[in-house]
């Protein structure tokens, strides 16, 4: 098996002469693309080598309290996204919170079962296991929850009319608006499943590619990728469904009327 | 008449037949008291998939309104206005509902299918069927009404009383 090889500055600062030279090709066909290329590119930079550090220090202090912490803040700022993502929003606290704690639940539970059961660092909430497995399944969860939502409140905005002429004939609310949940969650699923379907034929992923580099071997970073796969598909599934659920409560009442003033 | 069917969040008390509406699920109440809007809904691209019966009577209720009787074979999108109309009428009489609110009920209609639903709302009348009707037509109200409601400034006026309610607006 090859040795990791290691990076020095110098090779990164080759590597940058591909998007030097994007920036070069925008400005003569003046796309205006290059100060925006520019700066996403500094700003890529400065954000991974903040949390390089920021991993470091976590991963030498090892407590279980500053873990949680983290894991806590990436949850906000996730929910934070699934929060933005969406066109139309819950009024109120509510936009935020089925969103965030549906992702947070799933993820949560998933990562803890996970930890503690299979694989099984010590101690099992050990930073440098726990926090990058919960990045991956936090942000696979976070797409699955936005186009879930988003797909739910404009399809209920749009078929108002028609959900309405259920619940006049008669018909209460789970009954009314099962189709258009069955939607949402449907779009929330795709991702994750179109992810599946083209695993390792039409993309390898970052994280198996990652460890193939550092010299792991293959057949054991497939098991990774594999566990890591799964517990994404179970933890979106799950998130998916209770804030599809949860917000599809809320724009409906127990009067059995659609509650579309409860969207701003 | 959105508040009245509970679709509208609203106050008061509501009877019907000594049935009071705060005691009854949300969709027993719409199936005693129903709604037609002045336009409808469709779930789906087939009109027959908007019916949860192919009963005898609401194949008679069809041929009364003048549609055809194959109209349950049709897709939504090749109904005119006035199909759709009827159809949201006959959907809501499948119920055999106790209320009905009709909200511009033949607004789509020419005179003559106008004329046919108008028959057809009288009949649920003599059956004993409380009917609410808007209309913009006020020959319409005098043919079918008993009492007469004008609704001004979001305040409902008696017919007797409009003579001397315009004389007021313009005095």
């Amino acid at each position: 098996m090859a040795e990791y090889i290691e990076l020095s500055y110098w090779d990164l600062a080759l590597a940058s002469i591909f998007i030097l030279l994007n920036g070069a090709l925008s400005i003569a066909f003046r796309l205006g693309l290059a100060k925006k290329l520019f700066i996403v590119t500094i700003r890529m930079i400065v954000q991974l080598s903040i949390v390089a550090f920021l991993l470091k220090a976590i991963f030498a202090i090892s407590s279980p309290f500053l873990t949680l912490i983290v894991a806590l803040i990436m949850g906000l700022f996730a929910g934070r996204e699934i929060w933005a993502r969406q066109n139309k929003k819950l009024a109120g606290i509510w936009g935020y919170s089925i969103g965030a704690g549906s992702m947070m639940f799933a993820g949560f539970l998933v990562i803890i079962i996970a930890l503690k059961t299979q694989i099984q660092p010590d101690p099992w909430w050990n930073p440098q296991f726990s926090l990058p497995l919960f990045g991956m399944i936090l942000g696979n969860i976070m797409t699955g929850i936005s186009l879930a939502l988003d797909n739910l409140t404009t399809t209920l905005i749009r078929e108002k009319r028609a959900i309405e002429a259920l619940l006049l004939l008669g018909k209460n609310r789970q009954q009314a608006l099962l189709p258009f949940v069955q939607g949402a969650l449907r779009a929330g699923f795709m991702p994750i499943i179109n992810a599946m379907a083209a695993m390792g034929i039409i993309s390898l992923p970052g994280m198996m590619s990652g460890q193939i580099l550092s010299g792991i071997d293959p057949v054991e970073a497939v098991k990774y990728q594999i566990l890591i796969l799964l517990l994404i598909g179970g933890a979106t599934g799950l998130g998916v469904i209770s804030a599809t659920i949860f917000t599809a409560l809320r724009l409906s009442d127990e009067r059995d009327r659609l509650r579309l003033d409860r969207v701003k | 008449m959105r508040a009245i069917v509970d679709l509208d969040c609203s106050e008061g008390e509501l009877i019907l037949n000594k049935k009071r509406r705060d005691k009854m699920k949300a969709n027993k109440w719409r199936k005693l008291v129903a709604l037609v809007p002045a336009e409808t809904g469709w779930w789906s691209e087939k009109v027959g998939d908007h019916f949860f019966t192919d009963s005898d009577e609401l194949k008679k209720i069809i041929a009364a309104l003048d549609l055809p009787a194959n109209i349950f074979n049709w897709q939504v999108n090749r109904l005119s206005s006035g199909e759709k109309q009827r159809l949201g009428f006959a959907r809501a009489l499948i119920n055999k509902p106790e209320a009905l609110l009709l909200d511009e009920p033949s607004a789509a209609l020419d005179r003559l299918t106008t004329r046919k639903m108008e028959k057809l709302i009288k009949q649920q009348a003599k059956k004993g069927v409380s009917i609410i009707l808007v209309t913009h037509d006020e020959n319409q109200a005098k043919r079918m009404a008993n009492r007469i409601f004008y609704l001004k400034n979001g305040k409902l006026i008696p017919h007797k009383d409009i003579q001397s309610h315009k004389e007021k607006l313009n005095g």
